[in-house]
């Protein structure tokens, strides 16, 4: 169905709204956002959201918007495919599901199989869960792991809302996973340095090649600047590491690039990945995705997931921290290899 | 191939006259309407059992593929103001028997007004007690949807409804429904149109290449597995800019199959896997 010449609807063109969700203040606040949207009640967010045989292809050019209210698993514990930088308390939220950007390589795409995005309305259930383990002991909360709020904050307010509630709570960390290169959103947000704005760094070749839509490694390092000067400590994130044709070169330049740009002294840490992706998404999304080089690529399955060889993401690793080290301490340098050692 | 169902041939005989379609015998005992080529329509029948049962079984006799696409067309009453008269895009079905919702994707802009419609097994009458927030009221939308899901993911299904009354059907007659769909096919058309115009599905392989890979496998001892991996091996390459031929020259493969075994086969395979990840 997708074809440059076929006339979409605009994105978020169209809200389902589930039946409880109305009324709440966030659901007036996106409503008012996109007035001319078709407004559609739905009983539970999963008719849209789960329906079998939806095409992301297809869906990407119209997205739709969902919003709902999230009854349980409101706060999750982190995985252990991801970085938790040294937290014993590792947990992540999820207050939207899905992405606006469309990376190639996204692990959502095989978990949802769909391009629509879900926002659930009840913030301050959220917040009651964070401040139920908080009694328990302090916690560290990734709140951009299943979407990428800072392009959504315009529309939704939730950032301001977190960062606000993370301030007046001492016990409490939380991360903002980002590609979105908007530097307003910094200067509106109340500065802590508990409050760690991730920016997630590839070369403009990968960039073009893989995240589609997503902004250019130089609007990137302008507002990983910008959150600094406001006085935050961002964390850089190299991860995925894709081991594309001269690749090599391509992250020495990068990482050159944004070292110079930046300075290491505003730089709280960075984390090194390379490409991993479960057993069941990757079978999905290379049925999804067959003319996805960076999906086809034939990468090795190991414990259930698929990466490049032992050998080639060791050498990446050492190779992206070799490289980091010209500019930043070792101690700040997080990789995948460190958390599989502890 | 677009697949149309409609419930009465009033309903569709604009559509069935502007597209040439000739009637054919493809389903025992329901008319069918076919080009043979474009489009295939199918008079259901009204009422939910028969737009589920005719519906079902029309597209199972049909060959349905990735890149057809499932017209729904007819008439409904209207329940609100909003939706007192014209032609709809539905975009949500509630079943009135089950409360079961059906929804397809609205991806297409077709400047159509957009609303939602109840389905129920009988015929409504105004002042009937049904539930609110709908805009029209058919017999057939939600049971072709549930029947026609089977075929089509929520993107290829469209479901178009003209208004012929407000709950008054003792008033509707097949004059007044074929009138309103020769007023409404200029807008079916132009769905049709741009539907038309999607994408088709297209393979990273040339038929050229699936065979060679098939001989290639023979000649390698390759077990179902590895076939399967040398298939992929080959597609990534492709997508990269690689040939296959690049890969037989380069690593001599001309010189070196049959291989002996499938041992030596693997051995092979790891090496066309290296080859094309360099």
């Amino acid at each position: 169905m997708r074809s440059d010449s076929l006339s979409f609807n605009k994105q978020f063109s169209h809200i389902y709204i589930e039946e409880d969700a109305a009324g709440f203040p966030l659901t007036e606040r996106i409503c008012s956002f996109f007035p001319h949207a078709e407004k559609i009640f739905v009983q539970s967010y999963k008719e849209i959201f789960s329906r079998p045989r939806q095409s992301y292809s297809a869906q990407v050019s119209s997205r739709s918007l969902i919003l709902a209210v999230k009854k349980d698993g409101l706060i999750y514990e982190g995985s252990v495919m991801c970085h938790d930088f040294d937290q014993r308390w590792f947990y992540y939220c999820t207050n939207v599901l899905n992405c606006i950007y469309d990376c190639e390589y996204c692990w959502l795409k095989g978990m949802y199989g769909t391009a629509n995005l879900v926002i659930f309305v009840n913030t301050d259930d959220f917040l009651k869960e964070t401040e139920r383990l908080l009694k328990e002991h302090p916690v560290y909360l990734c709140l951009s792991y299943e979407n990428d709020l800072v392009p959504l904050e315009n529309m939704t307010g939730l950032l301001k809302e977190w960062a606000e509630f993370t301030v007046s709570h001492p016990n409490l960390l939380t991360e903002i996973r980002t590609k979105c290169a908007d530097r307003e959103i910094w200067k509106r947000m109340p500065v802590s340095d508990r409050v760690i704005p991730a920016f997630t760094l590839s070369p403009d070749t990968v960039i073009s090649a893989y995240e589609h839509g997503t902004p250019d490694l130089k609007k990137r390092i302008e507002a990983v600047n910008t959150a600094a000067e406001q006085g935050f400590h961002p964390r850089l994130c190299f991860d995925p590491v894709f081991a594309v044709k001269d690749w090599q070169k391509l992250y020495t330049e990068m990482i050159k690039e944004v070292m110079t740009n930046t300075g290491p002294e505003i730089i709280r840490d960075v984390s090194i990945g390379t490409f991993r992706l479960s057993r069941d998404y990757m079978k999905k999304m290379r049925r999804a995705f067959p003319f996805s080089a960076c999906v086809q690529y034939p990468y090795t399955l190991k414990n259930g997931y698929y990466g490049y060889d032992d050998e080639l993401r060791k050498t990446i690793t050492e190779f992206m921290t070799n490289e980091l080290m010209k500019y930043i301490s070792k101690d700040k340098i997080y990789t995948l290899e460190d958390d599989a050692n502890e | 191939m677009i697949y149309v169902t409609a419930a009465l041939y009033p309903e569709a005989s604009a559509l069935i006259r502007h597209f040439r379609l000739k009637k054919t015998e493809l389903l025992r005992g329901r008319d069918v309407f076919t080009d043979h080529e474009n489009m295939t329509l199918v008079l259901t029948g009204t009422g939910e059992l028969n737009a589920a049962s005719v519906t079902a079984a029309f597209l199972a006799k049909m060959n349905v593929s990735d890149d057809d696409v499932l017209l729904s067309i007819g008439s409904a009453a209207s329940l609100c103001e909003d939706s007192g008269s014209g032609l709809f895009i539905i975009n949500k079905m509630t079943d009135l028997n089950s409360g079961r919702s059906y929804y397809p994707d609205m991806l297409i802009h077709t400047g159509l007004k957009e609303t939602s419609v109840l389905t129920g097994s009988t015929v409504y009458r105004k002042g009937d007690n049904i539930p609110e927030g709908y805009g029209l009221y058919d017999m057939e939308s939600a049971a072709v949807y549930h029947a026609a899901k089977m075929f089509f993911p929520p993107h290829r299904m469209f479901f178009l409804r003209f208004v012929s009354d407000t709950g008054t059907p003792q008033a509707v007659t097949a004059s007044d429904l074929e009138r309103l769909s020769n007023e409404y096919l200029p807008a079916v058309i132009r769905l049709v149109e741009e539907v038309r115009k999607g994408k088709k599905t297209e393979s990273i392989l040339t038929k050229e290449d699936e065979e060679h890979i098939i001989q290639l496998a023979e000649q390698m001892k390759c077990t179902e597995f590895m076939k399967n991996e040398l298939h992929g091996y080959v597609s990534y390459a492709v997508l990269t800019g690689l040939s296959l031929k690049q890969i037989e020259e380069g690593l001599s493969l001309a010189e070196r199959l049959p291989a002996e075994n499938k041992e030596e086969g693997k051995k092979i395979l790891y090496e066309i896997r290296q080859f094309v990840i360099q």
